[in-house]
């Protein structure tokens, strides 16, 4: 039996690589992820042990906010600890961010994601931060600067030039480039850039005189780390610890890991998603394949096969399918993992790479995954050939194709959408305390709701596939009339290949109408509500806490076209147990964020704050309620509420008063200012006179509200790009099924080709026959996928109404170009299958059994 | 052990219900003896076909019993039904009697492989030199004219010494140099080896070769003969059809 099977397989090398290319690609990916994530964090591992060789003992202060400012540490007694016995060499270092680097132009270099740093570099055994000279020597004194590789090359910077760099509180200055350093092997830190000060000119660079990130310790020669370091631990400073130099290279190791699981699950889901759309193909092209060999697996059944014999068979085939397309995938997903790094730095995350890593755990998922899928696509198929009566190797004219009753199907298939929708929904709309993350619900929710509409399309395939084959009829009239007829006369297999397509086009809508939603509420926002003409914001885009010299506010402050401005400082202090934006304002903030209904006071005095209504009653905490917010560097600070403010502007805000701010904060620069103009000038007059007053603050940006809104749009729409650039894999995959579809429905109605051939359809109709059948498939997948996607999208807006998500938008110009693209890559999938058709043997198609 | 392959009893097979219900068969009661060879004739929708699948345990009865020696096959579970047809039934379809993927040979070994049992060689080298295919084994039934496919299918049915062998319209396809060839094989299997054979035919020439033939018409059986020639068996036809 098993030699059937092979041999079957064997016979059917088309149908098999057809079947297994879905696979591959799903399978690709996965295993194109984890090559990828795995490589960057081997990549990152070297570079820790690199950067801690030599280093016995780190001496660091910790902080648990991502966002944080860092906490530093007295530099008198970390450099005491050098007295302590046994330690050899202590290297003290400093570390700051937001420390950019400008161009020759004066633009600010990065600022588009990866952090800009600065760090003290000192001439010495002991290895601190893991950067190297690459070439020149070691900064020294206040006017000299190293940088890093990258940026050097990149921004073609030489030994001897002067380099530009502004610090969040410092106007830009110029310093000497006498070095340029990597990091170990790589020439940045994950596309961050470097810039490297003596320890002195850093500390005055950052404001930071006295103080020190941490220290590098070189222990005497014979001494044992664990006693120096036990004999460390009591002069240690508050909020210091020691580590050893191993430890400290495995915590970060760790920290990067956890960092880059995230990344790995956002790219894996895509995998997933493509495979579970690759169920689709593969269920249907084993259930076209079962039907094609009705004759020879009933016949099996007549000799003497039994039912089980006969399912295990379709089984062992999915097996093999499944066991050759991972196997096929594994060594794809090589080629993908070098796709991944080339588009992922065509969005400018460079991440360091090693030699691509195949971990075992990669071959396991795949092949789990790769033959799992293929497996369980084939249940169904496999039960349906077992249950075929042997009589219909006989008589194969008089066993219709088993057909589930359309009443059986109207309501198997409604079930299953309604609790798939009501998965879906009990994770939007409901919260919840434990168990899995209310995502999950929605995802699994979405999938149930997708198997639901497939198994109920066939219902509405005839009226919807003539209703969509009407142009062709009109364009190519026969051709076109035939291709409707098949389109209609198989509905089950009309819509289970357009069913594949319709998850990927309604992800794709769904993202697109979120992101046209978002767009129109950020722009009701900007529109409507503040009273702000300008604003004034860092250039670095993606940190919140990026901050620019309040000189900046002074200065707009005194200019003739402003009327009034209002300063923000934006940081994060830990708030019931999580990290949590807190802003400090001005008492006039609540005149540029209008509030709709307030509570109170809305101007924080000291030890005072003002949160915003939700933030409010999900944590119970009325007027005259006490709430702690947890500094980095103050500890645990209680605080009052004076003020509770709700309106659309002032989303998730808490807020205290700017004394305080400067009591709990380090940095006291602007993240925002905001600037109303006097009567008499538009907001690009403003704009237009404070960009100049801010030439010589690169890393402030003066726009006007549309500006902003556009800008905001714009980073949405790059997000949508490349959410809809992953999915399009899914979409692929479905089209793939398309040319599966096509090609097994040619080969099944060879004859009935030949037939039309015979009696004069030429070559070239026969071609278009073929391909207006694949699009009239493909638009009515590309139709179901965008009223699903429009629902889904509507139920998510409804869910995220309360967090100010108010407008709903559909994007109906997008939406009718992704129909008529997804029409014509049903021709583009159906060239192979058609041209098949069209190059029949006439004869040979009307002898062919 | 009686000397009855197989048996019918008041065998009834009814198709589809209400207005559209044809009975193929109508209680037909029959028996086939042991190692002989007999054909059934009738003309085209006489239910010749319905009689033998319902005997040989590929369709069901409507009402009434069939027997393959003391088994009664009505009361059989799918699972055993299958391994009736596996083990004690061998099957010559009028075409697609072969797999196509598998070769000539593994067409012929099939239902041993299907059973995982090793062929008797010597069995199957005499029933493969008999039938004259010997060059012809690694070929695909694609590669084999009409005459040697049927020939692989009658060597397959051979191959496994099955208590019966049920063949339909067997040669019904073939030129008749074809044809003689594999009705003559078949005689000599029952001749030579003392296989019990039922074949159905239309051809009063194939039914010549039998050893006695039972005559359907409209689903009941209206006549038998024993030890037929051509001739008498036309005659027959003629005067039942008259
Ligand atoms: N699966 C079926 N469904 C409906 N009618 C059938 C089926 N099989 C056979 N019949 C009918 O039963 C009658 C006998 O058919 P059959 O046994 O094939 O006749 P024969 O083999 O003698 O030509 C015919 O009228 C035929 O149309
Ligand atoms: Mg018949």
């Amino acid at each position: 039996m098993l030699r059937v099977t092979l041999k079957g397989l064997w016979a059917h090398k088309l149908r098999l690589s057809l079947t297994a290319l879905a696979i591959v690609l799903g399978v690709g990916f996965i295993a194109g992820t984890f090559v990828y994530t795995d490589t960057i964090a081997k990549a990152f591992d070297g570079i820790f042990e690199d950067a801690f060789r030599g280093v016995d003992i780190v001496i660091s202060a910790d902080s648990e906010l991502q966002f944080g400012e860092g906490v530093y540490l007295p530099e008198a007694e970390i450099l005491a600890l050098g007295e302590v016995e046994d330690v050899d060499e202590l290297v003290p270092f400093l570390q700051g961010l937001g420390v950019v680097i400008l161009d020759k132009d004066g633009e600010p270099i990065g600022g588009g994601g990866p952090p800009q740093f600065a760090f003290s570099f000192t001439e010495t055994d002991v290895d601190s931060g893991g950067f190297s000279l690459r070439s020149g020597r070691y900064p020294q004194g206040p006017e000299e600067v190293v940088i890093d590789a990258r940026t050097a090359t990149d921004h073609n910077f030489a030994i001897g030039d002067t380099v530009f760099v502004v610090a969040p509180a410092r106007p830009e200055r110029g310093y000497t480039l006498v070095g340029i350093a990597g990091f170990g092997e790589l020439d940045n830190l994950g596309g961050a850039t470097s810039a490297l000060f003596d320890l002195d000119t850093i500390q005055a660079l950052l404001d930071r005189e006295d103080q020190l990130t941490g220290a590098s310790i070189q222990v005497a020669p014979g001494a044992s780390v664990d006693e120096v370091i036990a004999s460390l631990e009591p002069s240690l400073p508050e909020g210091a610890r020691a580590l050893s130099g191993q430890s400290a290279a495995e915590e970060q190791a760790v920290e990067i890991q956890e960092g880059l699981a995230f990344f790995n699950t956002f790219l894996l889901t895509f995998g997933f998603i493509a495979l579970f759309v690759g169920t689709f193909i593969i269920a249907n092209t084993f259930r076209i394949t079962v039907t094609q060999r009705t004759r020879e697996l009933a016949l099996l059944r007549a000799l003497g096969a039994s039912a089980r014999q006969v399912n295990r068979m379709v089984l062992i085939e999915a097996v093999v399918i499944g066991i050759v397309a991972s196997v096929v995938g594994i060594a794809a997903g090589f080629g993908l993992a070098l796709l991944l790094k080339t588009v992922f730095e065509a969005f400018g995350f460079a991440l360091p790479t090693a030699a691509p890593t195949l971990q075992l755990r990669t071959i396991v998922v795949a092949l789990v995954v790769g033959v799992g899928v293929t497996v369980i696509s084939a249940i169904l198929p496999a039960r349906r050939a077992s249950r075929l009566p042997p009589i219909a190797a006989l008589r194969q004219d008089l066993v219709a194709p088993r057909r589930k009753a359309l009443t059986t199907r109207a309501i198997v298939g409604s079930i299953v959408t309604v609790s798939g929708l009501s998965v879906l929904f009990f994770g939007l709309f409901v919260s919840l305390d434990a168990g899995p993350p209310e995502i999950v619900y929605v995802g699994v929710g979405a999938a149930i709701v997708f198997i639901g509409v497939s198994i109920l399309s066939p219902l509405f395939a005839r009226p919807v596939a003539r209703l969509i084959g009407w142009p062709f009829v009109k364009l190519y009239r026969l051709p076109g009339k035939l291709a409707q007829e098949n389109a209609i006369r198989a509905p089950r297999r009309t819509s289970a290949t357009a069913a594949a397509l319709m998850i990927g086009v309604t992800l794709v809508t769904l993202a697109s109408v979120m992101a046209a939603s978002i767009n129109q509420t950020i722009d009701e926002l900007i529109g409507s509500d503040i009273e702000a003409d300008v604003i004034i914001r860092s250039t670095s885009e993606f940190d919140p806490t990026a901050s620019f010299t309040p000189e900046l506010a002074d200065r707009a402050a005194k200019d003739e076209s402003v009327d009034e401005v209002s300063r923000q400082q934006t940081g994060v202090a830990l708030f019931n147990e999580t990290e949590t934006f807190v802003i400090g304002i001005e008492p006039n903030y609540p005149d540029f964020f209008p509030v709709d209904s307030s509570e109170g006071n809305l101007n924080p005095g000291p030890n005072e704050v003002v949160i915003e209504r939700t933030i409010s009653d999900v944590n119970e905490l009325p007027i005259g309620s006490e709430l702690q917010l947890s500094f980095e560097s103050t500890g645990p600070t209680t605080f009052t509420v004076v003020g509770i403010a709700s309106g659309d502007t002032w989303t998730d805000v808490i807020a205290i008063s700017q004394a305080d701010w400067v009591e709990n904060y380090e940095i006291e620069s602007d993240t925002q200012v905001f600037v109303r103009a006097a009567s008499g000038f538009t907001p690009e007059e403003v704009q237009t006179r404070l960009t100049a007053l801010a030439e010589d603050v690169p890393t402030a940006q003066v726009q006007t509200f549309d500006e902003l809104a556009d800008d905001v749009a714009e980073q949405i729409n790059g997000l949508l790009n490349l959410i809809t650039g992953l999915l399009g894999l899914a979409v692929i995959i479905a089209l793939i099924g398309v040319t599966n579809t096509m090609t097994l429905s040619v080969f099944e109605r060879t004859r009935e080709i030949g037939l039309l051939r015979a009696v004069g359809l030429s070559r070239r109709q026969t071609r278009r026959m073929v391909r207006a059948e694949a699009s009239i498939i493909a638009v009515f997948g590309a139709v179901l996928g965008i009223l699903i996607g429009v629902f889904f999208a509507w139920a998510i807006l409804l869910a995220l109404a309360d967090q100010g998500f108010t407008a709903f938008v559909i994007p109906i110009g997008t939406l009718t170009l992704w129909i008529l693209a997804t029409g014509l890559l049903g021709v583009v999938f159906a060239i192979l299958p058609a041209w098949r058709a069209s190059r029949l043997d006439v004869l040979e198609a009307i002898a062919y059994e | 052990m009686t000397s009855t392959a197989a048996r019918a009893v008041e065998a009834t097979k009814v198709f589809g219900s209400g207005d559209t219900a044809v009975t193929a068969i109508d209680r037909v009661s029959v028996e086939f003896q042991r190692e002989r060879y007999t054909a059934i004739m009738g003309p085209s929708g006489s239910g010749k076909s319905t009689l033998m699948h319902c005997m040989a345990g590929l369709d069901y009865l409507t009402s009434g019993q069939v027997f393959i020696g003391d088994q009664n096959l009505g009361e059989l579970t799918d699972r055993e039904l299958t391994v009736v047809r596996r083990d004690r039934v061998g099957f010559i379809f009028q075409a697609f009697n072969l797999v196509p993927t598998l070769t000539a040979l593994e067409n012929i070994t099939l239902p041993n492989d299907i059973a995982g049992r090793d062929p008797d060689q010597d069995w199957l080298d005499s029933v493969i030199e008999n039938l004259g295919l010997g060059d012809r084994l690694e070929h695909r039934p694609a590669e084999l004219s009409g005459g040697q496919q049927q020939r692989v299918a009658a060597a397959r049915a051979l191959a496994s010494r099955p208590e019966l062998i049920f063949a339909d319209e067997p040669s019904g396809n073939l030129d008749s140099t074809s044809s003689a060839e594999l009705l003559d094989l078949l005689a000599q299997a029952v001749r030579e080896f003392g296989q019990t054979i039922v074949m159905v035919t239309h051809d009063p020439i194939a039914a010549s070769y039998a050893d006695r033939v039972i005559f359907l018409g409209d689903g009941r059986i209206v006549d038998e003969m024993a030890d037929p020639t051509a001739d008498r068996v036309l005659d027959r036809i003629k005067s039942l059809e008259a």
